[in-house]
């Protein structure tokens, strides 16, 4: 099956045998989601979106570090993007996922596909330790967009808070991974010599704030 | 999700598995009426039977064929509405540098695995947009770009959280409707708070329409040194290198292009033809062998790519091959029409006068000549081959005819007379004709020219006229031969007024010019007498209701 299918990313990663399995897994795991759906089997759902991550981060690390990671940037509406990424996440959890709309016109200038990998992530992580709520929301801030991720949970340990997603080595927890990821997602976005960033910060709860220039 | 109850779903999956699981994924969300197909084949026929509001169709198609390329095809023929909402599914993660990398781009696409809610989210978000839409998608296929571009305004003016698409396809419509000056503007202004490679690529095709081709090229360098993997800018560059006559310039960029990115048949088709028009037949046969291996099988394949093939395989003496392959496309294809039957019935000409069935090649020459009526703008490996399976078949006036035409569509392109040359020779013609029909093609372009220009000058108008205008209309890619129709034609409103019909031939004869060469210097002032008369005419209608 994998082999009529080559050819797809760039020659030398789309002939990689690698690149071939994680594509066979995703096929299984979207057979398994929709079983799940089909049951209502929320916290199945919650171990194959868990599992999908975990691939996904996979193949973002072996690509960043074969230095085969283009970004496709491209202008979106934060509103609707973030309107697509809750409505999916609601759909199987219990906690309440909230967007706070901004300005309808608003544009933002983002790869959408990663992007919502690490905003997906932020909401993974935060409804763990949120009581009931998440908030997502967009604004502007110095001529930057800011898309954000707030629980109502105790907030980042201070551990967490001082590394801020900076070094994969002290990441051992999977939660510090993705905060990795993002972080190093975030810098790939750069508009005239400004780059993008990652800032957690404790604000009753847990916030989540990627910037992109 | 009371909305989806009226809304149509085509499904496309390889997979039985996977088309079983979408299909439950849209039942669960309730869309009125779902069909699944496995093969591009089965899609045509759907899509010819009903217009479908989504169609979400599997990056994998089986065999050889891909979506994005299946919708290319149906986006390039015309077969879906603009409304129709198409979401590629796909689990690749690659496939993100597919679409934006592509000239044409799905609505929307989703990463295996993903659930119901996403899908719903998205195709909600896209029905929205189909709403505020509406009337501008109907403007836009019915080709009235200048309501279109209207209708785009008011969107962009409303700052719905559609404003981007609404500017993107305003700048698409300014394209279409040849407006150069104000896509230029458009683009600029875009571009004025934020690099977009795409605005940056409507910007060059702007520039190249307003004849400004040295522009139009370094703007486009600039925008794939930004993005190496922006295939639409490497196919722009490479059309933009053709019409400029850089063939070897251009072949060398879609090869490059081919190299970076997946297999595109129709980037392909253009180095298949490219390099056989540059007599590198090798290449040329490797080309085209990989677009029809892709087709085989599929709704998308092109009878023309099959006769194209087939010379290439007379090129090389491998007659029998040509004859096989031929045959495979009479099998495979019912009803041939147009440039199309012209093609197919012109290489059979060839191919069965040289494996000795000489009252089949006469038959299919004379189909090729029949189908010929009413044919413009030959494109240049037909003519040729046409030209070929003529003298071959014992036609020579028909074929030193085509052949003149050919090589008078520009008297100082000497690659071209190399290539008519050595066709007409491998053709049976001795040096010496050959010799003289290209001297003799080359003056007469002059001869008609002068003898045009002088009895203009001698006020002799309709007889000038008749001359160029039969002389563009059988050489329609001679810009000179155009350019004299045009400037005539204008004289003769100047000097003797109005006649519509000549107002008319006027004006297309000037849009065929800015087609072929935006850049031609006589367009400035041939434009500027077309308006001045036109000016002057809608003078005299205000005068005579005024009074």
């Amino acid at each position: 099956m994998t082999n009529e299918k080559n050819g797809l990313v760039s020659p030398s990663f789309g002939s990689h045998l690698s690149a071939a399995y994680i594509h066979d897994v995703k096929n299984l795991l979207s057979l398994l989601m929709s079983k799940a759906e089909s049951n209502h089997d929320l916290e199945s759902i919650h171990h194959l979106m868990a599992a999908d991550y975990k691939l996904n981060h996979l193949l973002f690390l072996y690509k960043s570090e074969a230095d085969m990671l283009t970004l496709n940037i491209e202008p979106i509406s934060p509103n609707s993007f973030l309107h697509i990424v809750a409505a999916n996440y609601q759909s199987f959890t219990l906690k309440s996922i909230e967007v706070e709309l901004g300005d309808d016109s608003a544009m933002a200038y983002i790869d959408k596909g990663l992007v919502e990998l690490c905003i997906g992530n932020a909401i993974h992580n935060a409804e763990r330790y949120a009581q009931n709520s998440i908030r997502l929301s967009a604004r502007e801030e110095n001529g930057m967009t800011v898309l954000r991720v707030r629980d109502d949970g105790p907030g980042f340990s201070d551990e967490v808070l001082s590394n801020s997603g900076k070094s994969i080595l002290s990441s051992s927890s999977s939660s510090g991974l993705g905060f990795y990821l993002a972080s190093k997602i975030a810098e790939r976005h750069v508009n005239k010599d400004v780059h993008g960033y990652l800032k957690l910060l404790n604000e009753e709860g847990a916030v989540f704030d990627m910037y992109f220039p | 999700m009371i909305k989806n109850k009226d809304k149509t779903v085509l499904i496309i999956d390889d997979m039985q598995v996977a088309r079983a699981s979408l299909q439950i994924t849209m039942s669960n969300l309730e869309f009125g009426k779902i069909r699944t197909v496995a093969t591009v084949k089965e899609a045509m026929e759907a899509i010819a039977k009903m217009d479908y509001d989504v169609i979400l169709c599997d990056y994998y198609m089986g065999g050889s064929a891909d979506g994005q390329q299946f919708l290319e095809f149906i986006r390039s023929k015309n077969v879906i509405k603009s409304s129709t909402i198409f979401v590629m599914v796909t689990a690749e993660q690659g496939y993100t540098q597919v679409i934006v990398a592509a000239e044409c781009a799905p609505d929307d696409y989703l990463l295996k695995p993903f659930t119901g809610a996403a899908i719903n989210a998205r195709l909600e978000r896209l029905f929205e947009r189909n709403e505020l839409f509406a009337d501008l998608f109907k403007l836009y296929d019915k080709k009235n770009y200048a309501d279109a571009i209207e209708a785009c305004d008011e969107i962009i003016k409303g700052k719905s959280q559609f404003r981007i698409d609404a500017l993107r396809l305003k700048g698409e419509c300014l394209l279409l409707s040849k407006e150069p000056l104000k896509a230029i503007e458009h683009f600029q202004q875009i571009l004025q708070s934020r690099e977009i490679p795409w605005a940056r690529l409507g910007l060059a095709k702007a520039y190249a329409d307003n004849g400004d081709m040295g522009k139009a090229e370094s703007v486009t360098r600039s925008v794939l040194r930004d993005n190496p993997k922006y295939m639409a800018a490497h196919d722009f560059l490479a059309r933009l290198l053709a019409k400029l006559n850089k063939k070897r310039e251009s072949l060398a960029v879609l090869e490059n292009a081919a190299r970076l990115s997946v297999k595109s048949v129709t980037r392909q088709r253009s180095i298949g033809t490219l390099a056989l028009e540059l007599g590198d037949v090798n290449k040329s046969e490797t080309a085209m062998m990989a677009v029809i291996e892709r087709n085989k099988n599929s709704p998308m394949k092109e009878p023309s790519d099959y006769a194209i093939l087939s010379n290439i395989h007379l090129e090389k003496n491998e007659a029998s091959k040509a004859l096989e392959l031929l045959k495979d496309a009479r099998d495979s294809f019912k009803d041939i029409f147009g440039l199309d039957a012209v093609a197919l019935s012109s290489a059979e000409a060839l191919v069965f006068k040289r494996t000795g069935n000489d009252q089949a090649a006469m038959k299919a020459l004379n189909n090729a000549i029949e189908g010929l009526q009413g044919m413009e703008n030959l494109p240049e490996t037909l003519s040729l081959s046409l030209a070929k399976a003529c003298l071959e078949n014992n036609k020579p006036e028909q074929g030193f005819n085509l052949m003149k035409n050919l090589l008078q569509t520009n008297p100082d392109d000497k690659a071209k007379q190399a290539l008519v040359q050595e066709a007409m020779l491998k053709s049976g013609v001795n040096q010496t004709d050959i010799d003289n029909l290209i001297a003799s093609s080359i003056k007469e372009v002059m001869q008609i020219n002068n003898k045009g220009v002088l009895l203009a000058r001698d006020g002799e108008y309709e007889a000038a006229g008749k001359l160029l205008k039969s002389a563009a209309n059988r050489v329609p890619t001679n810009q000179q031969f155009v350019s004299n129709a045009t400037a005539i034609l204008l004289a003769d409103l100047e000097k003797n007024g109005l006649d519509f019909s000549k107002l008319a031939d006027a004006k297309m004869y000037l849009a065929s010019l800015k087609d072929l060469n935006p850049s031609h210097q006589k367009l400035p002032t041939l434009i500027e007498t077309l308006q001045r008369i036109e000016n002057l005419h809608s003078l005299t209608l205000q005068d005579v209701s005024n009074d």
